[in-house]
Order: C-alpha cells, then sequence, then structure tokens
C-alpha cells in the first residue's frame, strides 16, 4: 500500500540507510576492505579463490590482490597453483608446476638456488604485478611455523 | 444489508487495493524508473584494500580502479593522446561557433553596469585581441590583477585573453590572477588591475601608483569618478580600452609536439585571507572533460543548451575560478552560456535556460519567482505535488507539478553547488587540525525538499560539492537520476553530495579527538587527489601541505582537507557531515 498511501496522505518512500548512522542500516561485511598488513604463508592460503573468493598471490616478499585475475589464478584457471601462495620460484622460472610452489607449513623460499638471471625474471614480473594489482602488504615467515 | 456483507465489503475493497498497489509496483513503478535501485546503491569503485587508520579508496563508477582517472580531452597527436589545454579549447569553441552561432550573454558591457547584452563568440574573441595587442603587447605584462567577476563582459573578456596571452607568449605574460579584494599590499608581478568601479579605486588610496595600468569597468561620465584621474596616464576605462575592436572569426593555435603547453600556468587565485594557489591547463581540461562525462546516454551536452550561471557578487574570486569548467563545455558543444547577477534575477533572466548553476539561497528565490508568476498556485496543486513526490521518492520521474513559465520551459538540470564553509583553514595546511565542529556545509536542503523543487520544475537535480579556491568544479556530484529520499535522523546528520567526480579519487583518514567517527563504519576526515586541484603557491604554504599530506594521508599526492569530515556511503557516495 505505500505507494498509494504516499499519494493519499503526502508520504514519500525513504531509501534505505547506506550511511549506517539511523542503525537501521543493512549489513555489509563481506565486502569491508582488507587492512594492508603483514601476511603469513597459513594466513594467505586462504585466500585462493576456492576457500575465499579473494585471490592473493605472494612475489617477492610483497602481496597482491589478484581477485580481478581470477580466470588466470582462480580455481581451474591456467596458473591456479599460484592463489594464495609465494609464486616468486613460478615466476622465475617461468614454471606452473606444483614443485615451483611450497606448502603454508614450509620454510619461505629464499630462491638462493636459481641463477640471477630468473631473479631478473622475477623481478619484472613483480614490476607487472605492481601496475596491475592493488599490493596490499608483505609476505614474511611465521615464527614457529615457517622457522 | 447484514454486517456479513459490509465485512465482506471492506474484505474485497482492501483485496482490491492491495492487488491494485501490486500490480502498480510490478507493472507501472519497476518499469518507468530512472535508475534502478541496483544501480543507486553501486555509485563507486572502492578497493578492495584499506591501509590501517584509513578507509578504502574511492572512486566514481565510471573509472574503474587500475584505470586512470579522467585527465584531458584524449585529444590525438599523432598515434599519441594528449590531454590539450586552453588553447584547444577555446580553438574548438571558435571553430563550432560559425556553424550554431551561439552567445554568451554578460552583464556590464556598457556605461550602464547592469545592461545585459548577448555577445557572439567572434565579438569576445575580437575584444580579447585588442586587449592582447593594446594592453599586454603594449605594456609587457607580467600578470593580470582581476577583481572582477568573471561573470561580466568585462571579466570575461579579460580572462579569456590573459588565458590565450599566457600560453602564447615567452614566459607566461599575462597570467590571470584573480583577486578576492583590491590589494593592500604590492604584489611585484601584478602589473594590471582590473576593478569594478569608481568607489573601488578611491579604495586604492594611492596604490593606483603600484601599477602599469589600471583598468576601471565604470562609466567614463559617472559622478563618483575622481576628477585627478583625467591627469593620470596609467588608469583607463574599460570603454576606453575596447572601443575600436573588431569581431574576429579566426583563432589559431598549433600544439607543440612535445606538450609542453599543458603544463603551463592557467591563472592564480588568492583568497580573503591572502592565500594564493595556482591553477594550470590540466586542471582546466580534466575538470572540463569530467563535466561532459557526467551526463547521461541519450542526454549529452548539446547545441541547444543554454547555461545560466548565478553568481553572487560577494563572493568574486572564487566564483571566478569555478565558472570555467561548465561554461567551456557548453561552449565547445555549441551550446550558449549566461551570467546572471544574484541580486538581479527575474525570471526574464533565465529564458532559455536549459541547465542552471546556482547556490542554495538564489534556488529558493527562483522558486518564490516560479510560484509567483502563476499568481495564485495552480489548481490542485498540492495534490500535483504529492503525486510527483511519491513518484520521485519511487525513483520515477513525473512532470505533473511542474509549474510552467515560459522562461524555464526548456530547464532540464538544475545544479546546486553546496560549499565547504571553513575554506580559509583547509587552505592554511595548519598541522594541527581540529575535530569535528558542526556546520560543514554553508547551507543544505533536505532529500525531501530537493525533491520538492525537482517535482516544481519539471527537472533533474544534481547536488554539487565545492571547494573554493583549491579544486577546480565540484569535488562530487550526485547522480542525475538519484531521487532518494532518506529518513530524517541521515538528513539531520549529513548531506549527500554524490559519488566523487571522475577527475579526483578520495579516502577518509582517522584524525586523533574524534570518538565518535570509525575507519571501520567509513567515517573521517576526507582527503583527495587528482586532476582538479590547484596547487598552493610559495615554497612555505607548498612545504606545508606536503607536511601535512605526509602526516595525515601518506603522502603520494594526497590533499588532506582539513576538518572536513565525512563518510563514505555503502552506495559509494561522499556524505559529508552537516
Amino acid at each position: 500500500m505505500s505507494f498509494i498511501t504516499n499519494v493519499l496522505f503526502g508520504g514519500a518512500k525513504e531509501s534505505d540507510d547506506p550511511t549506517g548512522l539511523s542503525g537501521n542500516a543493512p549489513a555489509d561485511d563481506a565486502n569491508d576492505p582488507v587492512v594492508e598488513g603483514v601476511f603469513f604463508p597459513r594466513t594467505l592460503y586462504k585466500f585462493n579463490g576456492h576457500d575465499d573468493e579473494r585471490i592473493y598471490i605472494a612475489v617477492l616478499g610483497k602481496v597482491y590482490d589478484c581477485t580481478a585475475g581470477r580466470s588466470f589464478y582462480g580455481p581451474s584457471g591456467p596458473y591456479s597453483n599460484f592463489a594464495g601462495r609465494d609464486a616468486s620460484r613460478g615466476l622465475a622460472l617461468n614454471s606452473f608446476d606444483m614443485e615451483c610452489v611450497r606448502d603454508w607449513d614450509q620454510p619461505i623460499d629464499d630462491l638462493s638456488d636459481l641463477p640471477p638471471k630468473a631473479i631478473d625474471a622475477a623481478r619484472e614480473w613483480q614490476e607487472f604485478f605492481e601496475k596491475k594489482y592493488p599490493c596490499i602488504g608483505t609476505f614474511e615467515p611465521e615464527e614457529g611455523v615457517n622457522y | 444489508m447484514s454486517l456479513k456483507y459490509y465485512a465482506e465489503l471492506a474484505v474485497a475493497v482492501i483485496a482490491g487495493l492491495l492487488s491494485v498497489n501490486f500490480l502498480f509496483q510490478k507493472l507501472v513503478l519497476d518499469y518507468n524508473r530512472d535508475l534502478t535501485p541496483v544501480a543507486l546503491s553501486e555509485q563507486a569503485n572502492i578497493t578492495t584494500v584499506r591501509k590501517k587508520n584509513e578507509t578504502a579508496l574511492y572512486r566514481n563508477f565510471l573509472v574503474p580502479i587500475g584505470f586512470p582517472l579522467t585527465t584531458g580531452l584524449g585529444l590525438s597527436l599523432g598515434y599519441k593522446i594528449r590531454n590539450g589545454n586552453f588553447m584547444d579549447v577555446w580553438k574548438a569553441i571558435m571553430d563550432v561557433t560559425g556553424a550554431k552561432g551561439n552567445y554568451v550573454s554578460l552583464p556590464g558591457g556598457s556605461a550602464k553596469k547592469d545592461t545585459v547584452r548577448k555577445y557572439s563568440l567572434p565579438e569576445i574573441n575580437g575584444m580579447a585581441n585588442k586587449i592582447i595587442t593594446d594592453v599586454y603587447e603594449k605594456y609587457d605584462v607580467n600578470e593580470v590583477g582581476l577583481n572582477v567577476s568573471a561573470g561580466t563582459l568585462p571579466g570575461f573578456v579579460i580572462s579569456i585573453a590573459s588565458m590565450i596571452h599566457s600560453v602564447r607568449s615567452e614566459g607566461g605574460k599575462g597570467l590571470l590572477h584573480f583577486l578576492a579584494a583590491v590589494p593592500r599590499q604590492r604584489n611585484e608581478k601584478v602589473e594590471v588591475l582590473v576593478i569594478d568601479s569608481w568607489q573601488a579605486f578611491g579604495m586604492l588610496n594611492k596604490s593606483e601608483e603600484w601599477y602599469k595600468l589600471v583598468i576601471v569597468c565604470d562609466d567614463d561620465a559617472s559622478a563618483m569618478k575622481p576628477s585627478e584621474v583625467n591627469d593620470m596616464s596609467n588608469v583607463v576605462t574599460w570603454d576606453s580600452v575596447i572601443s575600436g575592436y573588431t569581431e574576429s572569426t579566426k583563432f589559431e593555435y598549433d600544439p607543440p609536439k612535445d606538450n609542453s603547453d599543458e603544463l603551463k600556468p592557467l591563472f592564480n587565485v588568492t583568497s580573503m585571507c591572502n592565500q594564493v594557489t595556482a591553477f594550470n591547463q590540466l586542471n582546466l581540461v580534466s575538470s572540463v572533460s569530467s563535466f561532459i562525462k557526467t551526463f547521461p546516454l541519450h542526454h549529452e551536452l548539446s547545441d541547444s543548451d543554454v547555461i545560466t550561471d548565478i553568481r553572487d557578487t560577494f563572493t568574486v574570486a572564487k566564483n571566478n575560478v569555478q565558472i570555467w569548467p561548465k561554461v567551456f563545455s557548453v561552449l565547445l558543444l555549441g551550446g550558449s552560456a549566461q551570467f546572471v547577477t544574484a541580486s538581479d534575477v527575474t525570471l526574464d533572466s533565465l529564458a532559455k535556460t536549459t541547465l542552471l548553476v546556482c547556490e542554495p539561497k538564489t534556488l529558493t528565490t527562483i522558486t518564490n519567482l516560479v510560484k509567483e508568476s502563476n499568481g495564485a498556485s495552480p489548481p490542485l496543486q498540492g495534490v500535483k505535488l504529492s503525486l510527483a513526490t511519491a513518484f520521485l521518492s519511487e525513483g520515477v520521474m513525473v512532470k505533473v507539478a511542474k509549474i510552467h513559465t515560459p522562461q524555464l520551459e526548456q530547464l532540464r538540470a538544475i545544479y546546486l553547488g553546496e560549499e565547504l564553509s571553513q575554506e580559509a583553514r583547509i587552505l592554511s595546511f595548519a598541522s594541527k587540525i581540529p575535530s569535528y565542529s558542526k556546520g560543514q556545509i554553508q547551507s543544505k536542503f533536505t532529500t525531501a525538499q530537493l525533491n520538492q523543487f525537482r517535482a516544481v520544475f519539471g527537472a533533474r537535480l544534481v547536488v554539487e560539492l565545492y571547494c573554493p579556491f583549491i579544486v577546480m568544479g565540484p569535488i562530487s556530484e550526485t547522480n542525475f537520476y538519484d531521487y532518494r529520499i532518506f529518513s530524517p535522523s541521515v538528513d539531520a546528520q549529513v548531506t549527500c553530495v554524490g559519488p566523487l567526480n571522475t577527475s579526483l579519487e578520495g579516502k577518509m583518514v582517522n584524525i586523533e579527538g574524534n570518538p565518535n567517527m570509525d575507519v571501520e563504519q567509513r567515517q573521517g576526515m576526507l582527503c583527495i587527489r587528482g586532476f582538479t586541484i590547484g596547487r598552493p603557491l610559495g615554497d612555505e604554504r607548498l612545504a606545508q601541505a606536503a607536511k601535512l599530506s605526509e602526516d595525515v594521508a601518506g603522502s603520494e599526492g594526497w590533499i588532506p582537507l582539513t576538518g572536513v569530515y565525512g563518510l563514505w556511503g555503502q552506495d559509494g557516495c561522499l556524505y559529508i557531515y552537516n
């Protein structure tokens, strides 16, 4: 009856409150932005596009939000191995094999066995990520888990 | 007739009304909405990440995250894209005007200052050429101080002449400098001063000797004219400066290959508190471009548009910064522009207007004029208004309550400029940031009142937020089709000013001393960055601004608007605390 009563009594339909000031705004926690910060292999793993819709990838100590590239990094995408993990070695060697990524309970890959050329390739990839995706934090080892 | 009969009748009537209401909602309202509720709740692009003590970054929904903001006109230079500058804009305006015959209507052209006349663009171009040769080149002028409204003939023409000459000449000679008041202290660079009247001339108090030339925009035969002026070789009137000008349809501009013109200064502006801000060509073109982009599909700017800009004469300098983006946009597409002084508003002065730019106070005045023009209220106006506002609150524009006046018959949009009131505080870039206090917006209407204006004028109404002296053009503007009404408690606390302009992006930062604000609830102090923001002039102020930016907003080009508190709605719009 809202429209007819509004016409008859001179009222108007009130829209939902987007500000949250009136105390009856709809909750919207799902889309809350993530605070930029420190990620451990354990906390990063969750963001693999499967357990969580968002896809985060670590490259040379920095974490990028690659959710926009879901078709590449998401489940069943060509680079889905990288989602939620440290992709540095894979990018350096241009390999998408599972051997190039480590599980979250392993020490962080320091790439010390790689030739300088491969490290440079990883740096180039990092520049690409920097331009394309927002950097959301750093990737660090967790005490008691990774060292 | 038994009780049962009445009960059945009542049930039947209620069931009938409910089904009519249901069908009406589904068949009429849902199909006639200008914008769906989903679109209204998704008006911004928001980053998925935020820094500690800050909200996420917000942008207009037209500029996705990761893509560039609106930077300019996107002109081609060989295979490259360039942003353009004022000269490109003016050349395009002069090219278009030959076929369209559009005009600029301005007061102050003759000895009688209130006389309003239409000037063709070749006339304005011719007058500007005359000023350039007879004043700027002859006196080799560094800067031109303008203490006249750019919405008058002298102000408009001198502004155009300066903008042309400062790009063309070596070293940016003839740079425009808008002044809020007649200078009390000497600015060595300002060599020509343009003032409004002999009365203002009297207040110069011998400081006329500082200038190579003082142009007085007043009647030469006025009784107010001091007699000693006749002996002064550096004091002339506007009429004498432009006498003998010839119309000029041609305007040539060949952009340099290195895009160096795009970084040249456009003008400087001095506020009432003597703080100077510099604007450059990029500020202008990005602002023009973002205004053109605001128009929805099938309702773009066209040569049939007439923009009427109504300004208060008491706030000359800040208005002079803001009039250009909209006026140039309309002229670029072959439309016309008219300028009206707020105190002289009549319905006839608004004739043929399609886009109306005004402040809250003036909008009330015009509404009263429209209502009075019909004498007694039109029949059933109360019922029509109630019907129109009910439809509007559902998102459907109906013109049933429009009060018809021949002058405003073609009106399609009203731009209501809301201004941040503490401009001096924002301009100071002081390191101590005050906590929130009421009165951030100069004057506001409730969302229900805005819909009443939409109903009475039968036109869209866009609320814009301005930060005078710092940002050219609006910081944000509401959607053409946003007719939402908020609850009185929301209206009492905040003003919805829509998503950010496409040339800017913004975030809120947490400032200590505001326990009621929480960045997790998207509340805090507003910081902006983008292409329409001016640069504080002077090493000390620039350093102060850079330090404040670093301390509060993490540098990276962010400009904190000191003491401006607001919040991002879940719809992506900016809400400023009242």
